[in-house]
This record gives C-alpha cells, structure tokens and sequence, in this order.
C-alpha cells in the first residue's frame, strides 16, 4: 500500500461523508418536519397564550417559511459549522454537543473495551473448546446479553452494584478522568453485554474456521506451542471478521448508549437525542444527527485502515473497499 | 419521632384552609394587607391559622442537600424556560415582586408593598436594602427591564400570554415600578409571583446567553441562594447567600441533580445518593411511601384531568350522550386504582385548593355542594342515553399522550362500562406532541382528553382558557366549542372588576351553567407530590411549591 493510494482512498470517504451527512440531515429534517407537533406548542405547552406571543416564537425558529427554505437557512449555517441554536435553550447547539459529546464517547470507548476484552478470550475459548460445556455456557450467556436490552441490564446492574452492595453510584457522569471511570463503569457494563455477544459470536465463528485450516494442522504437526497457534497462526487470519465486528460493536455502543443514558442518568448525546425529539428541538436534534453519523462513518473508515494493517493482501485501489 | 402519613397530612392541611376563613380579603382588605411591608420573613411564610408547620423543625444547620430535578431544565430565564422544574430552579436564587403564602395569597417579596389607584394601573414600592449578588443595589429600572421583556416581542417571552392586557412597565420614581394595563386584569396581580427579577445591566451583556448554562454563572439575582453551578452534564449548585436581605435560610448549600428515569430516581434515593425529589409519577408512590428513610407526602392539587366533548358535532352535541358518559365514570374508583388514592374525584374543573384566598373554604364548599354530581350509575346512564338521539350507541375514539398512564388506564375502565350501553371507546396512545398539535389544531374534537395545571391559585385560571366562545378556534383550548353568551358576559364581568365578592358570584355562575350544560366532565385533581428524607421537612409544600423559595424553607426535624 502506498501512501498516495491510502491519501486517495481517505479523500474519496471524506467526500462521500459529506454526501451522507447532507442526506442524513436532509432526511432528518424531513422526518421531524412531517411528525406531529410544532415546537412553539411545546414550548407553551397548553398554558393560555396570545396570537402574538405564537406569532413571535415562529418567526423567531423561522416556522413560516417554507418547507425548502427551512431546510436551505439550516444548511447554509451548517456548511459554516454554525448550527444554529437550540429552539428550547436558545444556546448554541455546538456548545452544547461540545458539553455533551465527551460523556458519550468515554462511555462508548469504555464500553468497547469492555466488550472487547471480555468477548475475544471467551470467543476463542468456545472456539478451542467447540462444543463442549464450556462453548456452550459462553455461548448461552452471551444469547442472553444480546436478548437483554440494556435498559433493563442496567437496571438490574444499578439494583445490584450500587443499591445493594452499594459499590458503585447510581447516576451520573462524575468529574475528571478517575471519577467519571467509576461512574460510567456500571453503564459502560450494561452497553458492554449487549455488544459483547456479537464479538463473541463472531470470533468464535471466525476461529473455528482458521483452527481448520491446513496451515494450523501443519503448525501442529511441527510442535508448534497451542498459544502460539492460536495467537500468531489461527487469531491473526481470523481478524478481518472480528474488526468488522467491531465496526458494528460501536454502532450498537451508540445506539445503545441512548437508552443507558436515560437509565444512568448521564448528560451525553443520549440524552440529548432523546430530549431534542421530544421537544421537536430541530436545530439541536440536526446536530447530534451530524455527530453521530460522522463518528460511525469515521469508526468504519479506521476499521477499513486497520484491514489493510492486518491483512497485507488487501490494498486501497478502486474497487476494493 | 413521630411519623407523618400521608392522610394525616392532606387532612391537616385541609383544616389548615378550612381555619382561615380571615384570609379572605376584599380590595381595601388587600390592600390594606398589602400596604403595611413588615419586613417579614419569606422563608417562614406565615400562616393566618396560626400554626406555620405541621412538624417540630428545628433550626440547626443542614450542610448539603441533594435532589434530583428530574429532567434537564432548559435555563434559568422565565422568558425562555418556564417549565415547572425550571421554576423549582430558579425560585432559590432569582426573586421577584411579590410571592404566594400557605393560603396562596400574594405577599411582599422585593415589593414591600403596591397599590391599585384605579382598576388598570399596578403601583409597586420596592424593598430598600436589596442588592444583587455582585453588591450593586436593586433598582426599579431592575424591575421594569425584567418584567418589561415579557412585554418586548423580540424576546418573544413564554410569558407573552399573561401579560396581554398590559400597556407599559415603567421605573416610575425612586424605588418605584408602575405597571398600565388596557383592560383591567384582576389575575396579573399573581402574574409577578413567577416574573423574576434580575440585574438589568449583566443580563442586557448577556442577551441570548441569559440563564443559560455553561461556564460561568449567566444571570444575578438577589435571592437566598447564589448558584456556583449550572452545567448541563453536573446539573445545578446553589450556596446560601450571606448578604441576604431576608432570614437566613438553614439549608447551606444544595446540589440539584438532573435524574429523568423514575426507577433510577428511586434507587439513588435507595443507595443515599439524592435525598429527595418532587413530582414522582403516580404508579411509583407504594414504592416512595415505603421507601426507608424517605417521608413521601402528597398536597391536594390544582391540576385537572377531564374530557371535553365537542358541541358542534354528533352524537356530543346531545346532551343526554354527554350525561351518559357522565354517569358512566366511576371517578372514585379511578383514583383508588390508577392514582393509588393520591387524588380527589372532581365535579368541576376547578379545584377548591384553587380558590386561594378568593373564597373561605366554607363557601366554596356550599357552592360546590349544588353543582350537579353525576354519580357513577350505569342504570342512569342508560337511561340517559334511550333518551337522546343515538340511543342504539356507537363508536367513539379517544387519544391519550403516553406521558398519562392513569388516564389510559381510567379510560380503558370507562371503555368496558360503555360497551354495556353499545358505545365502542377505543383508547389510543399517542405522543405528547401529537396530542399537542392535535388541541392547538382544534379540527375533529369529538371526544378529547385534556389536563391542564395552574398558572395561579385564582378560580378563573381555568374558565378563562376553556369557556370564551372566542377560544373556540385553532391555538386556543375551547376544544369543547362551548359557546354561551351568557357565560361570556361573566367571564368579562369578573374579569373587569377588582371586587372578589363580584368576583366569587361571576365565576360560581359560569361553574353552575358548564356542569350543567356539560361541555367538559371533570375525571379528578392529581395530588402533588414530594418525598424528603426524614431528617429534614419541607412544611410548605403544596402543589404551587414551584413558585416559593422551597430550598430556603427546608428545615432539620426536630
């Protein structure tokens, strides 16, 4: 791979990320416009109000205009990077995704750990031990992590850990790197479980196919250590499906990560999600669209590098993604 | 220690209201009330029955207090954010002109007294002493700037609605803040009470940034608390003022945490984290009452829950069908089932808790006692319906917001008692917006569930938003289209005069005429409610606890 090809390769995703926000936001708009509700109802709720009053609030969103127009004065603001500001605050959006955005992917990056490092061992132990007791407990457990949704995990955590043993705190993003790891440990936990399960599967699947493979009898027959069969021979060929898992784990972290918030607590994107749509917050629910999208296509980007890194055969040329 | 319930609570408080037959005030009462500016201590409201608290207090220092706020409160500016749990917040440390006591009268705040030369003109005599946190004193441009915003269409104020029939808000002297109305507006005088007021120089630097969150404290007031802290991710940090014009509040500092999830809420509660929190729902209170530690207590409210059935279309129009339907609603049940008693059935939609001081809780009582009762009775409701038009039955659809799990349920009750006389109710669930924009659409209203909750302890909140006939139409809440000329002359005869006795009459007549004419049917008043833990008491809590400074009110049990 050279570098050229790599710089080439990452432009062409770029521009294609553009694209793809510019429809996501586009379709968004589109979603929340059509929904029921009109944000200076919910701003007034059914509290006595005057035609002025109502008449001021939609001029100030520019609820008037028409429906391509709305979309147009959002879209020249957002190719600035001035998304505008909260219907319901009134503050910038980008302030406040900033204040947000840090909670979510320290809970994303913990919960990927998490899963990562307790699905890889397990998933290569079920696949070692192939239809034995043990495959068949991992395997279970993780059926019931990925059946579990993580509300309710994280409930049942929350009622454990820190009602009854009282170990860890049940709400809260806490301050500071050491604090807030021990806050979002029993959330990151809850998001791991599900996600978790999909690793597991996935190496277990992708190893049981590498331990078949000639090259790894061979390496038996040459007294090779089973660690080092394992690890350097079977482990190494059955990445590419274990990193796309991956890709995927972190689309569930974040999807996942908006019911675990509201359960813990926690001020991330979550939340913000979820308030901005009930609050048909148009301007802040676009932002925490454009966030998300970008953090996914951006994760899947790396993913498809670090192929390349894993596999030496797979090269960035056209046709090849 | 001596345990407090729940009934022993809500009948103390009753008695409370029943023993202050002298709150009622007429004009030159009020005023005369109003004129003297004791100085008094706010954060001991006092209680014209003379029993200011229903538990021994006593006055040690509470060091730290948490508590959950529920959601995320948009900001601490009224203009921009007034929702209940953005109220709760800014109450600690923003005040305003006047505030509500026990018996939900207005009393002096920042004024230490105001006068009414003629019906259309408010005069208020600001408190000398006050100073902003920052040390700079109050002044009544202060006063004009906060309120006059309310007024100013590019702040386009939520408050907007509340302050349409007044003119100008002007510094009129030294110390002094002289409101014009167009009309006269006897309930504006409870309009101050939630029009809070801050430094006119610091918010006009901060424009649209006033009472936002972030990193630096974005709005000065004067009031008991100074918040250390607003951040959306940590929520809200208040520290006792120590310059503070009034009695020094026993609570030193507080931390308001934001905790959405009611399970959660609970289990904070559990494990020590918050030690307590307002407005838990309905489903959760067996879980509060028996929550160790914790004291849950429950104040009759003023919000109503109740259908509204549209006049202008069949099988509605018929007022036999409308009687049926009554007859058809077995209220008590519903509140022993769905709210788990913490509620009261209703035959009007406004509460009696709701009268304030406007009428002696005798009187209300007599004239509620001769609205018509609809009592649950299947054998007259089936007798009701044989008498109108559809006496074969039909089918009825009713939308219910997901946010009202009682009401589903209440309904779905009701379902199974109509099918008995072939009227098909199917209860669907819908979003809180889409119920929104369904009542502001005013289009199709047949049969429709409606709640509203109390912008003030007056008796005309309500009447004046569901009965003009002119509200009948898009973005006003007449959904019933219920239109009665007569009832139309008394709401502008008690709201053009200032005398509560005319007052009283007026709005006991439009009560009479709508429980009998039928266009909306009160299901019940849902009870407000608070858990604390048991080390400490908040005496004042009633369902307008929003609008007082409760933190400053929060007191070590004896």
């Amino acid at each position: 791979m050279t570098g050229r090809s790599l710089a080439l390769y990452v432009a062409r995703r770029l521009v294609a990320l553009a694209l793809l926000l510019i429809v996501v936001s586009f379709l968004v708009f589109t979603l929340l416009y059509i929904a029921p509700g009109s944000p200076e109802q919910v701003l007034l709720g059914t509290r006595p109000s005057s035609p002025d009053v109502i008449a001021s609030l939609r001029a100030q969103f520019h609820l008037d205009e028409p429906f391509l127009e709305q979309y147009w004065i959002w879209l020249g603001g957002a190719v600035q990077l001035d998304f505008g500001e909260s219907i319901r605050t009134g503050r910038s959006v980008v302030s406040s995704l900033g204040e947000r955005v840090g909670v979510t992917l320290y809970l994303g990056v913990y919960a990927f750990v998490v899963a990562l490092v307790a699905g890889l061992p397990l998933g290569i132990l079920a696949a070692v031990r192939k239809r034995s007791v043990v495959d068949r407990t991992v395997v279970g457990v993780s059926v019931l992590g990925v059946s579990a949704p993580a509300f309710v995990t994280g409930v049942f955590l929350l009622y454990v850990f820190a009602v009854a043993l009282g170990w860890f705190p049940s709400y809260g993003a806490g301050e500071g790197f050491t604090d807030r790891f021990w806050h979002l440990t029993l959330p990151a936990a809850a998001l791991a479980l599900t996600a978790m399960a999909l690793i597991v599967k996935l190496t277990r699947t992708a190893m049981i196919g590498a331990l078949d493979q000639d090259y790894v009898a061979f390496a038996r027959a040459r007294g090779v250590s089973a660690h080092r069969v394992i690890v350097r021979h079977a482990l190494r060929n059955a990445l590419v499906p274990i990193i796309t898992a991956a890709g995927l784990v972190l689309t569930i972290v974040l999807t996942g990560a908006v019911l675990v918030e509201q359960t813990f607590a926690l001020p991330g994107l979550g939340t913000l999600l979820v308030e901005s749509v009930t609050n048909k917050d148009l301007p802040m629910l676009q932002g925490v669209a454009m966030v998300l999208a970008t953090l996914i296509v951006v994760v899947n980007l790396l993913v498809d590098i670090l192929y390349a890194a894993v596999d030496p055969r797979i090269r960035f040329g056209r046709g090849s993604s | 220690m001596f345990q407090l319930s729940h009934e022993e609570l809500t009948r103390r408080q009753v008695l409370r209201r029943a023993g202050v037959g002298a709150a009622v005030l007429t004009l030159p009462g009020w005023l005369a009330a109003c004129g003297g500016g004791d100085g008094r201590d706010p954060a001991a409201a006092p209680n014209a029955a003379g029993a200011p608290v229903d538990v021994a207090t006593s006055e040690a220092e509470i060091p730290l207090l948490t508590w959950s706020l529920g959601d995320a409160p948009p900001g601490l500016d009224i203009a921009t954010g007034f929702v209940a749990n953005g109220v709760a917040a800014m109450t600690l440390g923003l005040e305003s002109l006047v505030t509500l006591d026990d018996q939900l009268a207005v009393q002096p705040m920042l004024a230490e007294s105001w006068s009414q030369p003629d019906a259309k003109t408010y005069v208020y005599r600001l408190r000398s002493g006050v100073t902003f946190w920052d040390g700079s004193p109050l002044t009544a441009e202060d006063v004009a700037y906060s309120l006059g915003r309310h007024i100013d269409p590019d702040v386009g104020s939520q408050l907007g609605g509340y302050y349409v029939n007044v003119r100008d808000i002007r510094a009129t002297g030294d110390g002094e803040v002289t409101v014009r109305m167009t009309t006269p507006d006897p309930l504006f005088k409870y309009v101050p009470v939630f029009s809070f007021v801050t430094q006119k120089a610091h918010s006009e630097k901060l424009g649209k940034k006033l009472g936002a969150p972030g990193p630096t404290i974005n709005v000065m007031g004067t009031g008991p608390y100074r918040y250390t802290q607003f951040s959306a991710e940590r929520g809200i940090t208040v520290e006792r003022n120590e310059d503070y014009w009034g009695a020094k509040p026993a609570v030193a500092k507080a931390e308001l945490r934001f905790i959405a999830n009611p399970q959660t809420n609970l289990l904070a509660a559990r494990s020590g984290e918050i030690d307590g929190r307002f407005e838990f729902p309905a489903q959760q209170a067996k879980d509060w009452d028996r929550l160790e530690g914790f004291a849950a207590s429950y104040a009759p409210g003023m919000r109503v829950i109740f259908l509204s059935f549209d006049m202008d279309a069949e099988p509605w129009s018929d007022l036999h069908v409308r009687k049926a339907i009554a007859h058809c609603c077995d209220r008590e049940g519903y509140v022993k089932a769905f709210l788990g008693g913490h509620g009261a059935t209703a035959s009007v939609v406004v509460s009696p808790a709701q009268w304030g001081a406007l009428a002696s809780p005798e009187e209300v009582e007599a004239m509620y006692a001769k609205y018509p009762q609809y009592p649950f009775d299947v054998e007259r409701a089936k007798a009701e319906l044989a008498q109108s038009a559809h006496a074969d039955g039909f089918s009825a659809t009713i939308l219910v917001p997901d946010a009202y799990p009682e009401v589903q349920r209440a309904l779905v009750s009701l379902g199974q008692t109509l099918k008995q006389l072939s009227i098909r109710l199917e209860v669907k669930t819908i979003t809180q917006n889409e119920w929104l924009a369904h009542v502001y659409g005013h289009e199709d209203m047949a049969l429709t569930f409606l709640t509203l909750g109390p912008d003030y302890p007056d008796p005309a909140n309500f009447p004046a938003i569901l009965f003009p006939s002119a509200a009948a139409a898009k973005n006003n809440f007449n959904t019933a289209n219920f239109k009665n000329p007569e009832v139309d002359d008394l709401l502008a005869q008690q709201a053009g005069t200032t005398d509560d006795a005319a007052r009283v009459r007026a709005i006991d007549q439009m009560l009479q005429i709508t429980s009998e004419e039928l266009p909306y049917f009160p299901l019940w008043f849902q009870d407000s409610s608070m858990a604390i833990v048991e080390e400490n008491v908040l005496p004042t809590f009633d369902s307008l606890y929003y609008y007082k400074p409760w933190l400053a009110q929060v007191r070590a049990r004896a």
